[in-house]
């Protein structure tokens, strides 16, 4: 994103630009986490909510509303992770004064 | 003494010696100035696989291994479900702490989340509720991880429980000691690797054996169908579900032990690695241990400490070599976590307590020798405490991770991402929560509304933080700059606000 280098001026000093790339990413982590905790709770609920054990289904051994709200979710969130990440997130240097190169062993 | 058991798990223990004693010489070799830095942070220099490796396996614990079957064993399907929302945990903790916690910590060069909430909130107050917090409540979380481990072992090898609690404080007092943060995260990856490799392995065995799930179902329904269900046993309503995702997702993060490796990574792109490989490694070993908690009643159907079910199991099932390998799976998760919280605690009482209010004039040598004193001591304490051992393990641990996320959640975040958040409302958040939640835990279950006791608590700490932000003064310019300025901004602050780092 090429915001990130542009000095930007808030208030009566200069702020550090790469803080608001750290706002961006802290924002699609809070989304991920509501997506995901809604599409666990959402999915074993409806599913399985409230249902003895003799109604129930299973897929792979395991009761139907397990097997879709636990290791489906899980695997396709790991890759929704991926996909984030990959996509959205910024490479910036982490160093104090924001130069890229030094950041190993300073001395 | 089943020998066959054991000697793998004392080659292991070796290998971790040798790890402590080749970091103990890299940080002989630092220099003067900064050892105290690379005991406690080793140098900022964590690349993916390490910071991946030492976030999972020092949050995943004893709950998941030890307590989080043997609750499975008891409850359930639906305790399988509350657990997987610890998954996604590194991907949000990397993220929410964000590569802002890594570039302020560099900026004002600071070792711990109290260093932060201490340059963020300049309140003496904050600083000591917090360490206090930090000390008392990981110190109690420590206890239960000890119990786990040496019960697991007395499964497993069938020796003493006292001699076996006092060889595994032993071991993880001396890697910790002289290791520090650098010898934790190497030994992190080999115990992550192993618990990877276990959750697959000791899966397909038990299942092989067992016959499939087919089995392991039709026993569950014959003899406990309510295991199957939802709510089920534990009382698993969607709020309660949901609540937990607070608790092991989001919040987790901000653990003492857990935000400290969120400062300490190399770079961005190691970040990046770690959060995308994070959630996928995490499904796979909490889904292996929880399952096999389900497993663990076919082959032990009326076991009544619900924790012994599995390494009941195995001893019974697989071959004592391969059980003995296997075993160090859920030790290295335990010891793992242990030595994390070991260096925090030790960080807080030396760094945050000691140097900051009783002798700052302490030079780095001294302070350096000091925090492996501590850590040897605080080893000490926690093997006294194990003695007498609790009953149901991940309760405890819950109740210790709940009241530190209730504490920092919101000092740390707001405290990073807004600039009202003041030193007013920090403290109000902090007690307000840590209140409502020893209440609600302890005398008043229905001010919980059903949910988990974190949701009404970290509502209650959320309201304070925000009604203290409003009442006090914003924060000086000199905080806003620190936390939002750039270097130059800080430069230009002069002297007294750049800790003394030489060169």
């Amino acid at each position: 994103m090429p915001e990130t280098r542009s000095p930007h001026r808030g208030a009566d000093f200069e702020e550090d630009p790469r803080y608001r790339t750290a706002m961006r990413e802290l924002g699609i982590a809070l989304a991920y986490w509501a997506a995901f905790t809604v599409a666990v709770t959402a999915t074993a609920w409806l599913l399985g909510g409230g249902k003895d054990a003799d109604e129930l289904s299973f897929v792979l051994g395991f009761p139907a509303w397990f097997f879709w709200s636990v290791p489906v979710t899980c695997f396709v969130f790991s890759g929704i992770a991926y996909f984030l990440v990959r996509r959205f997130f910024t490479d910036i240097p982490l160093s104090a004064d924001g130069s890229a190169g030094e950041e190993r062993e300073e001395r | 003494m089943r020998w066959g058991v054991l000697i793998p798990i004392l080659l292991y223990a070796v290998v971790l010696l040798v790890i402590a004693w080749w970091s103990y010489r890299r940080r002989q070799a630092v220099a003067e100035g900064q050892r105290t830095e690379h005991f406690y942070m080793g140098g900022r220099s964590l690349g993916w696989l390490l910071l991946m490796f030492t976030l999972l396996a020092s949050g995943a614990s004893a709950g998941t291994f030890i307590g989080g079957p043997g609750l499975v064993y008891g409850e359930g399907y639906g305790w399988i479900l509350v657990s997987i929302f610890q998954v996604p945990t590194a991907f949000i903790a990397l993220a929410v702490l964000g590569k802002k916690f890594a570039i302020v910590g560099r900026k004002l060069g600071a070792l711990s989340i109290v260093d932060m909430l201490r340059h963020r909130y300049e309140s003496p107050a904050v600083v000591i509720v917090s360490s206090l917090g930090i000390v008392v409540f990981l110190t109690a979380y420590m206890v239960p991880q000890f119990v786990g481990g040496t019960r697991l072992l007395e499964a497993a090898t069938g020796a003493d429980y006292t001699v076996l609690l006092v060889g595994l404080a032993v071991l993880i007092a001396i890697y910790t000691t002289f290791g520090g943060f650098l010898a934790d995260a190497m030994s992190d990856v080999l115990q992550g690797l192993i618990m990877l490799a276990g959750a697959v392995v000791v899966w397909v065995a038990l299942l092989a054996a067992a016959g499939g799930m087919g089995p392991v179902n039709d026993q569950v329904m014959s003899t406990a169908p309510e295991l199957l269900t939802l709510p089920g046993p534990g009382g698993f309503t969607p709020q309660m579900i949901a609540s937990y995702s607070l608790q092991l997702g989001l919040m987790f993060g901000v653990l003492p032990h857990l935000a400290v490796r969120a400062m300490s990574y190399r770079d961005s792109k190691s970040v990046h690695t770690a959060m995308k490989v994070g959630p996928l490694v995490m499904t796979v070993i909490t889904l292996g241990f929880l399952t096999m908690g389900l497993m663990a009643r076919y082959f032990q159907p009326d076991m009544e400490v619900g924790d012994l079910a599995l390494p009941t199991t195995i001893i019974e099932v697989l071959p004592s070599g391969v059980a003995g390998v296997l075993f160090a799976a859920p030790l290295a998760a335990v010891m793992s976590t242990v030595d994390a919280m070991i260096l925090v605690v030790s960080g807080t009482i030396v760094r945050d307590l000691y140097v900051a209010y009783v002798n700052p004039r302490v030079s780095d040598r001294h302070t350096s020798l000091l925090a492996s004193g501590t850590s040897l001591a605080l080893s000490a304490v926690v093997l006294v405490l194990a003695l007498d051992p609790p009953d149901y393990l991940e309760l405890l641990v819950i109740y210790a991770i709940g009241g530190l996320e209730v504490a920092f959640f919101f000092p740390l975040v707001l405290g990073l991402y807004w600039k009202r958040a003041n030193a007013l409302g920090a403290g109000l958040g902090m007690a307000g929560g840590m209140v409502w939640y020893t209440v609600v835990n302890n005398w008043a279950p229905q001010l919980a509304l059903g949910m988990f006791p974190i949701a009404t608590s970290s509502a209650v700490a959320l309201a304070l933080f925000l009604l203290g932000s409003y009442l006090g003064p914003p924060p000086r310019r000199e905080v806003l700059v620190k936390f939002w300025g750039t270097q130059a901004e800080i430069d230009r602050l002069g002297e007294a606000v750049r800790p003394g780092r030489p060169g």
